[in-house]
């Protein structure tokens, strides 16, 4: 249905570490996917993802257009999506068609350092 | 040697500085204040007040959001991990369920899935077992991480350790599997590796995200 069997990598036909599900009422389906730290949505009958929260390519981060480790995903009467995120600490909002997101719980404050 | 102890030193020199910018700068701060989360894994949201519940799983907690504020309201646990009926142990999935006023938590490492009533300061059961012992007959489970319910309430649990997906009908502690074989991971289309998560589309066909297998499997319904 979407990946490949025991098959990792970054392109959009493949996941790495699929965590949570969700489906619209178009039957889109909607992947969290912990080690490529992105948010896929796959149209029904897709045979590839379009990444609609975090980093396409796969790498992660603690800036508002990147996540580190989602988890789970739920979505609003809207269309925003929020996204439970292991290792930010933190729970991101985002708006139906955003590049980035806005912390809606936790800390996931940048500590700067002085060195 | 002189020199290798001086490069060994300036690479552990480096090793530290680098795992201190990860902890702290790349990744996101943690910790158990009203404000602070610890690797937290699940999220659930009143449709019809915007509030939000998430998962502190690392704190082994559920916390309440208002909307528009970013300090937490413990709702449920908190109390350490453990498998007495006030604590939660690294909970996972969770649903708000309006009608009764409660919360659905997949209780992973108490190995049962239980239902908090907002207000209340303790869970009943729902599955698994009580004791949380982990187990791989019909009435108990190994790791739960996901449930979802149909709309005749009707309950699916990904009972990850023992990859399967276990069917409940309403108020019932027998389960009956429904995909993949107790116990056994594989990568064929009959079985499953590691699943994590389940959700039902209208005509309730099933899709299975399998952690392990790096795939999502449609089970047309049966």
């Amino acid at each position: 249905m979407a990946g490949l069997t025991n098959t990792t990598g970054t392109a959009n036909y493949l996941l790495n570490g699929p965590y949570d599900l969700l489906i619209d009422s178009l039957n889109a389906l909607y992947i969290s996917e912990m080690y490529n730290h992105r948010i896929q949505k796959w149209t029904f009958g897709a045979s590839y993802g379009t990444t609609i929260a975090g980093n396409p390519n796969g790498t992660g981060g603690i800036t508002l257009n990147r996540l580190s480790n989602p988890c789970d995903i739920i979505m609003d009467p809207n269309g925003g999506i929020y996204v439970a995120e292991h290792s930010n600490h933190r729970v991101t909002y985002w708006s139906l068609g955003a590049s980035s997101g806005i912390i809606v719980a936790g800390n996931g404050k940048k500590i700067y350092l002085i060195y | 040697m002189k020199e290798n102890k001086k490069i060994s030193r300036k690479c552990l020199t480096f090793f530290i500085i680098k795992n201190f910018i990860y902890n702290y700068m790349i990744l996101g701060t943690n910790g158990s204040a009203n404000n602070q989360l610890r690797t937290p894994r699940g999220v659930t949201r009143d449709d019809s007040t915007g509030i939000i519940f998430v998962t502190d799983t690392g704190n082994h907690r559920i916390m309440k959001y208002e909307v528009g504020s970013l300090n937490g309201i413990l709702i449920a646990g908190g109390q350490g991990p453990g498998t007495n009926v006030t604590q939660l142990n690294s909970p996972r999935g969770i649903c708000y369920d309006s009608l009764s006023n409660s919360l659905f938590i997949t209780n992973y490492g108490a190995n049962n899935i239980i239902r908090w009533k907002l207000g209340d300061t303790q869970w009943t059961l729902i599955a698994g077992s009580i004791n949380g012992v982990g187990g791989s007959t019909s009435t108990t489970l190994r790791l739960p991480t996901d449930f979802m319910f149909d709309i005749l309430g009707n309950m699916y649990v990904v009972d990850s350790l023992n990859h399967r997906i276990q069917f409940f009908s309403p108020n019932q502690f027998n389960g009956t599997t429904i995909a993949s074989i107790t116990g056994i991971s594989g990568s064929n289309n009959s079985l499953l590796n590691l699943p994590f998560s389940i959700v039902l589309d209208s005509q309730l066909n099933m899709y299975v995200a399998e952690f392990y297998n790096h795939r999502v499997q449609k089970f047309i319904r049966y």
